[in-house]
């Protein structure tokens, strides 16, 4: 019995790790096709998240399966918890993805519309943060691959970081709608985008919690 | 267990059967009106440990304690101390129910009449009372003169009970009341038990973890004789401090 249950926790941790990889790769391409104005990149991106949200179905009926069936206590318990809320974060996240995806598809329509002598005064580079950004979701991603505590706390950590690039832009945004109405929509999708991004900073800061909420029994959420 | 009265307190409890030692530098404090889990293996020393409560365990001969058990700040282990009252105080339901071969009432009476003077109608009102204290009454008002050895497992169970409530005790100690009775009287037993701590002090001994879990405040958990952890039985069951406590409530041994 207690081996059976030991072998349905690795199957469901297996579960989780694959669908991290999963969203993973979708924002990573989310972010390429607005790098790069890739129309077909950013359409794959959208039809996909369907699958990653009737994973996030079948992982959640999962847990509740191994609650209802073994009433897990201790590390067991807090692993099916932890495994339940990144479960639900992942899917968010994913969201954001197919958000940046769609965000993609507009910026290549204004991109087409623009003659070059109308380009914006202030253009926003956003490759820090994407970086940033990217960079945190990836090292997420290890931490619920290894339950890595230490590289947890450097992710969130890193969280302030990305929030400050997201307020740079912010005051970027309102200064360039200032100086020309014209170019409005560009700004807003740039607004859009740096909020996203900060978006799935927080949720990599969330996902390390739970996993530090799993190995060591702590709940650190609401403390920085 | 901060701010709450203490009512049992064990402090470097050493227990021997014989050469053997049992039971090494047991410290546990027990809060008044609260039920307490005590859990572990197999041998490692619960129902020792329980039984000094009560100083049962001088009716089996070889058998000794050290330390200290101070119920309500007085020692029980000191040789002044009047064993009769000490257990009309701490009374104690065992694993397998042992109702007495006389009748369902006087089984029930039979406390009254050992430690109280009273008429005969005062006795009959405190059976009545300790029947519907240990949600039995309804089930055996209409045979109080048959037998108790009649009653169903979980039946007799609740009329030990119902006996130990009727001597006013302050403290019930329970070794496994459960682990010879089927769920549906189980769940029943611990309906009652979840009653009765608003008036006494529980401790329960019990091998089923998810009882310790459903119906205590505070768990305990022994191992090989020593006392690994105490705390918030949910603390206990969501984030254990100790490894070993750890293994033993996720199943990892035991």
């Amino acid at each position: 019995m207690k081996e059976h249950f030991i072998k349905e926790l690795m199957n469901l941790l297996q579960m989780i790790v694959a669908q991290g990889g999963q969203v993973e790769s979708a924002i990573s391409r989310a972010i390429t096709a607005f790098d790069k104005c890739d129309e077909a990149l950013a359409h794959l991106v959208i039809s996909e998240d369907a699958k990653i949200d009737s994973e996030e179905i079948r992982i959640e009926e999962e847990c509740l399966k191994l609650l209802a069936l073994y009433q897990p206590v201790a590390t067991d318990l807090r692993t099916v918890v932890a495994i339940l809320k990144i479960n639900a974060t992942l899917e968010r996240m994913a969201d954001f993805g197919a958000h940046i995806a769609e965000r993609a598809l507009e910026r290549c329509r204004l991109d087409d519309g623009a003659a070059d002598a109308d380009a914006p005064v202030q253009v926003i580079d956003f490759s820090d943060m994407e970086l940033n950004t990217l960079r945190m979701l990836r090292d997420s991603m290890k931490v619920l691959q290894h339950s890595d505590p230490v590289l947890a706390y450097s992710v969130i950590e890193r969280d302030d970081a990305v929030d400050q690039a997201n307020r740079d832009i912010r005051q970027l945004v309102r200064n360039g709608i200032k100086e020309s109405s014209r170019h409005t929509e560009y700004y807003l999708t740039c607004l859009g985008i740096s909020r996203d991004l900060e978006r799935i900073a927080d949720m990599a800061t969330d996902i390390c919690e739970h996993i530090i909420y799993l190995e060591t029994g702590k709940i650190i959420r609401h403390r920085h | 267990m901060n701010n709450q009265r203490i009512k049992i307190s064990a402090r470097n409890l050493n227990f021997y059967y014989g050469d053997h030692q049992a039971l090494f530098e047991n410290n546990l404090e027990i809060p008044a009106n609260s039920i307490t889990a005590v859990i572990g293996p197999s041998g490692c020393g619960k129902s020792t440990h329980l039984r000094i409560y009560n100083r049962i365990f001088e009716l089996y001969r070889n058998q000794r304690a050290t330390g200290e058990v101070l119920l309500d700040g007085k020692n029980i282990l000191d040789p002044d101390v009047d064993l009769l009252k000490l257990r009309r105080r701490v009374g104690m339901i065992f694993q397998k129910p042992t109702p007495f071969p006389m009748s369902i009432f006087d089984n029930v009476a039979y406390p009254l009449r050992l430690h109280y003077n009273l008429s005969r109608s005062e006795i009959a009102d405190r059976v009545e009372q300790a029947l519907q204290g240990a949600s039995i009454w309804d089930e055996v008002k209409d045979k109080l003169k048959s037998s108790g050895l009649a009653l169903s497992g979980g039946q007799q169970q609740r009329l030990c009970i119902a006996r130990a409530l009727a001597a006013e005790p302050e403290v019930l100690l329970m070794d496994e009341p459960t682990s010879a009775i089927d769920p549906v009287a189980t769940l029943k037993i611990e309906e009652l038990v979840l009653e009765l701590k608003s008036r006494f002090t529980i401790v329960i001994v019990t091998h089923n973890m998810q009882q310790a879990s459903r119906i205590s405040d505070f768990t305990s958990f022994f191992y090989k004789g020593q006392i690994i952890e105490t705390g918030p039985t949910a603390q206990i069951f969501t984030a254990p401090a100790n490894k070993k406590t750890e293994e033993y409530i996720t199943g990892r041994f035991g």
